[in-house]
């Protein structure tokens, strides 16, 4: 079934670090997101966060905000958590549940100080006993996949940083990115190793932010400020260890990707740009692999050569990504934010000329023992 | 992902027709199977093939804790250079790994008594015990 939704709002909060509070920057853009689309707060009646640090459940949002939704969601699968509230708002809105979805994210991981990366990875669940004894990070998990993909296939460090450089690039044309002077393929390899043989520019920044988006019922279609972008395809999934018999260079977006673009009766050649969560250069690797953008293992000569690069074959996340712009703990709603901007060519410097269909993939958890992966294809109409 | 697992459907085991063979009891003597048989067959994997190994002799396998050789082979690591991690900045660099056990099963664990810089995927490991405290030991892997 197609899913019959479209995506009418979208907001950023546009500070990297600030003084307002979690609630106070989903309020802000709630709102924003809810001027862009042209409804306001009573016509709001779904809504949609996630639960837990950071960020917090839906309850006290959903009271600061005084909204009265008659569907509620707080599914928190990591930092796609936002892209997979996207595909339950329109099953949502198939059913009639909803007709207007409200999703906000907000975080203050940065004026906290929380070492999003490297700091001791406890979920606080079963499976504690058996790994977070062992000094496990979520950079560490990352880096066992980039050296297991480097042994397989002969991935190297210059192919990871050619990720993280075009991302940069990217930055340099968005006034928000956090950091925006360019960088080179040299300085990522000479920049400090965290967990080899990830370095510290192959992982993405620590920011403050959050954000917004609104999806609503198409026959809404006439009532809204902007041209609205259509979702095409939507599907998630979880990989994890598989009891013990994993094969790690395959990610959640092996079973997500190819469900969404047949859902949405496209394939991979049929997109312009792609918004792939990159936690680190090589969730984005593994990513473009598993969506079918290349086959498994060729990853590392797409990267290079400028190809993910606007003007390129496939430019992605052209916000300057989390690797150089965004990144507060859980970045799945910008991953959408910007592939609707993209597809409105509201994009200025850093637009793709004639954007008609974008890929959404949010990755959430650890690459390196259990996670979400959340596909969304997104249409101009 | 899935293709890892077994690819045996939930209720698609052969089960004999009541009508047409007697229940056999748990431990009885095998009867011959019907070669007529059209339904779904399970497609057997090296980790589905004990249990249906033991179906044929009329036992029924459960999961259960069974002891391994603490043997096993790098499947892949990062040596870690900083962290956060409580207790661990004075172990860094330390070896976070996987390890594929020679049983085919892959377990988290570090990488001890060895300088990092010589650990390297398909290394040949075997277990180590760290007695922490009273009654807990931690499994750790060195070479071998």
């Amino acid at each position: 079934m197609t899913p019959q939704a479209l995506i009418a709002g979208v907001h950023e909060f546009p500070e990297r670090k600030t003084t307002k509070s979690v609630l106070e920057i989903q309020a802000l853009s709630a709102r924003a997101a809810l001027e862009d689309a042209g409804l306001s707060k009573k016509d709001v009646d779904g809504y949609f966060t996630v639960s837990g640090n950071p960020g917090i459940g839906p309850l006290p949002i959903v009271d600061y905000l005084n909204l009265n939704p008659k569907y509620i969601d707080g599914t928190t699968i990591g930092g796609s958590s936002f892209v997979a509230h996207v595909n339950h708002a329109a099953a949502a809105i198939a059913q009639g549940r909803c007709r207007v979805a409200l999703i906000t994210y907000g975080s203050t991981s940065r004026s906290s100080g929380i070492a999003v990366g490297t700091r001791e990875r406890i979920a606080g669940d079963y499976l504690d006993q058996f790994e977070a004894l062992y000094g496990t990070s979520t950079v560490g998990l990352y880096a066992m996949v980039a050296r297991r993909h480097m042994h397989e296939y002969g991935t190297t460090s210059e192919q990871l940083a050619e990720i993280a450089v075009a991302t940069r690039t990217h930055a340099s044309l968005n006034p928000l990115a956090l950091y925006r002077e360019p960088m080179t393929v040299k300085d990522v390899l000479a920049s400090p190793m965290i967990s080899a043989p990830l370095h510290l520019l192959d992982c993405c920044v620590i920011t403050d932010g959050g954000g917004a988006l609104v999806v609503v019922h198409p026959d809404l279609a006439r009532d809204l400020r902007t041209p609205p972008v259509r979702l095409l395809g939507s599907a998630e999934a979880i990989a994890h260890t598989s009891a013990g018999r994993r094969d790690f260079l395959v990610s959640a977006a092996a079973e997500s990707g190819p469900r969404a673009f047949a859902e949405a009766g496209l394939s991979p050649r049929d997109v312009q740009m792609a918004m792939i969560y990159d936690s680190f250069t090589i969730t984005v690797l593994v990513t473009l692999e598993d969506l079918g953008f290349c086959k498994k293992g060729q990853g590392g000569g797409f990267v290079s050569g400028g190809r993910i690069a606007l003007g390129g074959e496939l430019p992605i996340n052209t916000d300057g990504g989390g690797l150089s712009s965004n990144h507060p703990g859980m970045r799945g709603i910008f991953l959408v934010v910007e592939a609707v901007k993209q597809l409105r060519g509201e994009c200025g410097e850093r637009q793709v000329p004639n954007c008609r269909v974008a890929l959404v993939h949010g990755t959430g958890g650890a690459l390196g023992n259990r996670h979400s992966g959340a596909t969304l294809i997104l249409g101009r109409t | 992902m899935t293709g890892d697992r077994p690819n045996v459907e939930r209720g698609s085991a052969p089960t004999p027709n009541p009508t047409d063979r007697p229940n056999v009891e748990r431990g009885s003597a095998p009867t011959p199977n019907p070669t007529d048989y059209t339904k779904p067959l399970p497609e057997i994997s090296a980790e589905s093939k004990p249990f249906w190994d033991a179906c044929a002799r009329h036992e029924l396998l459960d999961v259960a804790w069974t002891p391994s050789s603490g043997r096993g082979r790098v499947y892949t690591f990062t040596v870690t250079h900083r962290t956060q991690a409580r207790g661990f900045r004075d172990d860094l660099p330390y070896v976070l790994a996987w390890i594929e056990l020679e049983e085919g099963v892959q377990v988290m664990s570090n990488i001890v008594g060895v300088d990092p810089v010589k650990v390297a995927i398909g290394m040949p490991v075997k277990v180590t015990f760290e007695d922490v405290k009273d009654g807990l030991s931690i499994p750790k892997f060195t070479g071998r």
